[in-house]
């Protein structure tokens, strides 16, 4: 028998498969020489694997055996398992692939949830501003980077780029999870780090792969400037 | 049963071959043997304890139609779970 410990991913083995394979036997109702013709082994070969004179059978002796029978070796090993056609198999992986990455950003997810986004906006860049590259517009919600400035309401003209590099020790304007904010990107022992610039608000840690960056904030324009 | 011995071979080359040959309690070249030799005729319990070192289910290996569930998915599945409890602490669990 297998079985597989709740604590530890190693399996725990206590053999009783020939067993459940003389049990298998016995249920198919059919003669030892017959399971032997259709298992393609000698009746003396069967005879020796169920009795445990054969104390080391072949692992394709046993298979065929097993198979002979109607049964699964997973079955004779007591191996958890589902009974799932193909598509509900691809179906579980697509959910558990979707949920594994979830949980993998749940971090980043928390501390979004209390980060203060930014949405697009259709304005004019202004022309000092596009002189140095700005080309996008977007809008503050929150206060989360009012030490930087930045204030709810705030327009935030935006200097494209891809580059991480180019973009760290400056405001960003970046995609994590679904949402656009506005934070300060640092690159921090090999991860990514968005920092808010007010203490209320933690830093959010995310992979390359899960940021999607816009740009760098080349300047902003509040209510009271213009 | 013909293509277990690929099967086998993406699971323990997933954990590493040094690492699998030492859980089973073989040796490195007996496991690169019986990976690659089709003619090699190892024991069952050789081939179950290589495939569980593996963290991989003998059944799957054999492509059999239940569908048993690896060690990597169960752990994976108790990520899940515990997330889903600690955040969603109000959900009842039995379903509707």
């Amino acid at each position: 028998m297998v079985t597989f410990s709740s604590d530890s991913p190693q399996c725990v083995r206590s053999v009783n498969w020939r067993e459940r394979l003389r049990a298998a036997v016995d249920a198919s109702g059919r003669t030892q020489n017959a399971i032997a013709v259709s298992a393609g082994v000698t009746p003396e070969t069967l005879s020796r694997v169920l009795s445990g004179i054969h104390v080391h059978p072949a692992f394709d002796t046993v298979v065929r055996i097993t198979h002979a029978l109607g049964e699964n070796v997973g079955t004779l090993l007591d191996e958890p398992a589902f009974l799932l056609d193909a598509e509900q198999r691809a179906e579980l992986r697509r959910v558990l692939g979707y949920l594994a990455a979830a949980v993998r950003l749940s971090p980043a997810i928390d501390a979004l949830s209390s980060a203060n986004a930014v949405a697009q906006r259709a304005a004019d860049v202004p022309r000092s501003y596009y002189l140095r590259g700005a080309r996008l517009v977007f809008q503050a919600i929150g206060d989360s980077m009012i030490e930087a400035g930045i204030v709810d309401g705030d327009l935030l003209f935006v200097i494209p780029t891809r580059d991480l590099r180019e973009a760290a020790k400056h405001v960003v304007v970046c995609r994590v999870a679904g949402i656009t904010l506005a934070k300060e990107l640092e690159l921090h022992a090999g991860r990514i780090r968005l920092l808010s610039r007010n203490e209320r608000y933690t830093a959010i840690y995310v992979d390359e792969d899960d940021l999607h960056l816009i740009g760098t904030v080349a300047g902003r324009l509040g209510s009271i400037d213009s | 049963m013909s293509n277990w011995r690929e099967r086998l071979s993406e699971s323990v080359d997933r954990m590493g071959r040094r690492k699998v040959a030492k859980d089973a309690g073989i040796s490195l070249a007996t496991l690169n043997h019986i990976l690659r030799d089709e003619k090699s005729q190892p024991t069952f319990e050789t081939v179950v304890d290589i495939t569980h070192s593996a963290w991989q289910n003998v059944g799957w290996i054999l492509g059999e139609g239940r569908y048993p569930i690896t060690e990597e998915e169960r752990a994976r599945m108790r990520a899940i779970i515990n997330f889903l409890d600690k955040h969603f602490p109000q959900l009842d669990r039995d379903g509707p």
